[in-house]
């Protein structure tokens, strides 16, 4: 059981009076291991939130049960509360007291944690340090850009060090910069000190390069779970291989390929510099590689180069989304 | 970078478990947080000083006779001073706690806080402590400008400053159930304001703030009503304490602080469950954010 850390069984959450309800999460099963990096996607108002609210303690369920770092969400809610850190990046900066510096805010904040307050002050200087705030530490936050309220709130989240970190849209308003070194810091607290993160955001290229697996939630249900070459797999019967040919003669090449039997379709074919571009649908993937380049160098064609091309996380998203919404 | 971060974060401390230094933190905090308000910080004080200056206007109209017969010298200015100083106080600190909740639910802070460790009676009594030391401030400028510049007759001997201490405390604790319910209210209703403000009316109605309460004996339902009121008790015995210079040992001044004493242990308890099943309704409806 150990190796749960984050574990919802039958989570459901119905918003609304008698008569006029609305399921906001329905159902959901999902395992969060130790030390994963999980990401969670899903369209506006799909249900995330509340889902993510649940595992804070924030929100009581309506049915089903969840457990965080092994408490359970309702009779344990206090124990939950030590074991998590909470980040919900998309109140762009309101969730900190704007009247107080954002050191006093990290001050506050370790007295509401129970961080030791020698500890504290290595860690708040450390952090502010980190997050390039060391200069305006001491200045209120009602006078800091977006960008510099959620670096505030990251520091924050990590403050108590956390063994489970909830990171709802970590890198919204931040600059590129400091995007890219938070998903460093992201990648580094859960290669290096075994961080369990549920991540949520919508930038999925993000989401793409950090997770390990991902989720997607879609009107309160998970529609698709697992790696991004296993949700890569749902959404296409047919995979694509890309071929780059050497020399300019690539239409001949073309009818070569699509005469091959597993070959369903050419959805590419044009000329790419000195060579040629062919991109093929086809059923079988490991058969079909093999009968295309015989094909090809029976045809006295030069292969500079074939390889599968995999959806991206954003065409999968779409696709599974739209289908769930379709009813497919 | 990340290497010098991770330093301090490599180890699991063991947690600072305590609710002292949770209502410390909280306290600390909603302090500096008051203190960057300067000018209502000024406009506060300058309002107390017009009221009192409104009372001793009035108190020159006002036969002392009925004073005296209640056991509160002869002096209205004294009477009402001590009425008004300490209602408002009283209000000050229970609005605090209502108007602190509105604010954390509106900026978001509310929800970060209620998902951390911290105990909520921590939180509340961190919120009650910080109202009850900026009002502290008024209600003594206001003390200070009736006796220094109106010249109210009243008495500082250490005894009845010792008797009048100990009574402060009792109507702060028997009280701050009020405010905790009300903050209840503010979770669940998200406002409060129009209950705060008839609870305050009823309070210095009832508790004789203005007047003596012998005036009510021809009325008795109202009578009862205001014997219902603990500030009534609250201020009997501030009233006896600084205007008579009561001590502790006045059998008037021990039946009030018992009377608070049972207003405490009963409404502290209840203010705190009320809360609680506020809060539990607002995570029901899933409302911690909404205002």
């Amino acid at each position: 059981m150990k190796d749960r850390s984050i574990e919802t069984i039958g989570l459901t959450k119905i918003y609304g009076e008698k008569g006029k309800p609305l399921l906001a999460v329905d159902h959901v099963d999902v395992l969060v291991r130790a030390g994963e990096l999980f990401g969670l996607l899903g369209p506006n108002g799909a249900g995330k939130t509340t889902l993510i609210k649940m595992l804070c303690t924030l929100i009581l369920p309506t049915e089903g049960s969840a457990k965080v770092g092994g408490y359970e969400i309702v009779k344990e809610a206090a124990r939950v509360r030590e074991t998590i850190g909470w980040l919900h990046g998309e109140t762009g900066g309101r969730a900190l007291y704007w009247r107080l510096s954002a050191r006093d805010n990290l001050r506050f904040y370790a007295y509401i944690q129970n961080v030791p307050s020698d500890v504290a002050r290595k860690r708040i200087e450390a952090l502010l340090d980190f997050f390039d705030l060391k200069d305006y530490a001491d200045k209120l936050v009602k006078d800091f850009s977006t960008g510099m309220k959620v670096r505030v709130m990251l520091a924050r989240t990590l403050l108590p060090n956390p063994p489970i970190l909830l990171l709802d849209e970590p890198t919204v308003g931040l600059d590129a910069q400091t995007a890219i070194e938070t998903r460093k810091l992201i990648l580094t607290l859960s290669k290096e000190l075994k961080k369990t993160i549920l991540l949520t955001s919508h930038n999925l290229h993000e989401v793409e390069r950090l997770c390990e697996r991902v989720a997607i939630i879609n009107n309160g249900k998970i529609v698709a779970l697992g790696t991004v070459d296993q949700l890569a797999h749902l959404i296409r019967e047919a995979r694509t291989i890309e071929v780059r040919l050497d020399g300019a003669n690539g239409e001949q090449a073309t009818r070569l390929v699509r005469e091959i039997g597993l070959v369903r379709g050419i959805s590419l074919s044009e000329k790419m510099g000195d060579g040629w571009i062919i991109r093929a649908e086809v059923s079988d993937l490991d058969s079909a590689i093999p009968r295309i380049v015989n094909a090809l160098a029976d045809g006295k064609f030069r292969i500079r180069a074939i390889s599968e091309i995999r959806p991206t996380l954003e065409e999968i998203f779409v696709k599974i989304t739209e289908a769930n919404s379709n009813g497919s | 970078m990340d290497h010098d971060l991770l330093t301090y974060f490599q180890d699991q401390v063991p947690p600072a478990k305590s609710d002292v230094r949770q209502t410390w933190g909280v306290f600390w905090g909603q302090l500096k947080i008051f203190l960057t308000y300067r000018t209502w910080f000024i406009t506060d004080m300058f309002n107390t000083i017009i009221s009192i200056a409104m009372y001793y206007f009035l108190s020159l109209q006002v036969q002392p006779a009925q004073l005296a017969e209640r056991g509160y010298g002869t002096s209205y200015l004294a009477f009402s001073l001590i009425g008004v100083a300490f209602a408002s106080y009283l209000w000050f600190c229970i609005n605090r706690i209502s108007h602190s909740m509105q604010s954390e639910i509106r900026e978001g802070t509310f929800e970060t806080v209620a998902s951390s460790p911290i105990k909520m009676r921590s939180y509340l009594f961190g919120q009650a402590a910080r109202g009850f030391l900026v009002g502290l401030y008024y209600m003594i400028g206001a003390l200070a400008v009736g006796i220094f510049v109106f010249k109210a007759p009243l008495h500082f001997e250490p005894a009845a400053i010792a008797a009048s201490a100990l009574v402060l405390v009792f109507m702060i604790l028997s009280h701050l159930g009020l405010g905790i319910v009300v903050a209840g209210i503010v979770l669940v209703y998200k406002q409060a304001d129009p209950v705060t403000f008839m609870l305050s009316l009823f309070m210095e109605f009832f508790a004789g703030a203005l007047f003596p309460l012998q005036l009510l004996n021809s009325y008795p339902v109202l009578a009862i009503a205001s014997q219902l009121m603990p500030y009534t008790y609250a201020l009997d015995a501030l009233r006896k304490s600084l205007i008579q210079g009561a001590t502790i040992a006045n059998p008037d001044i021990l039946f009030d602080l018992g009377i608070l004493v049972i207003y405490t242990v009963i409404l502290l308890p209840l203010g705190l469950w009320s809360f609680k099943m506020g809060y539990n309704k607002i995570r029901v409806e899933g409302t911690t954010s909404v205002y």
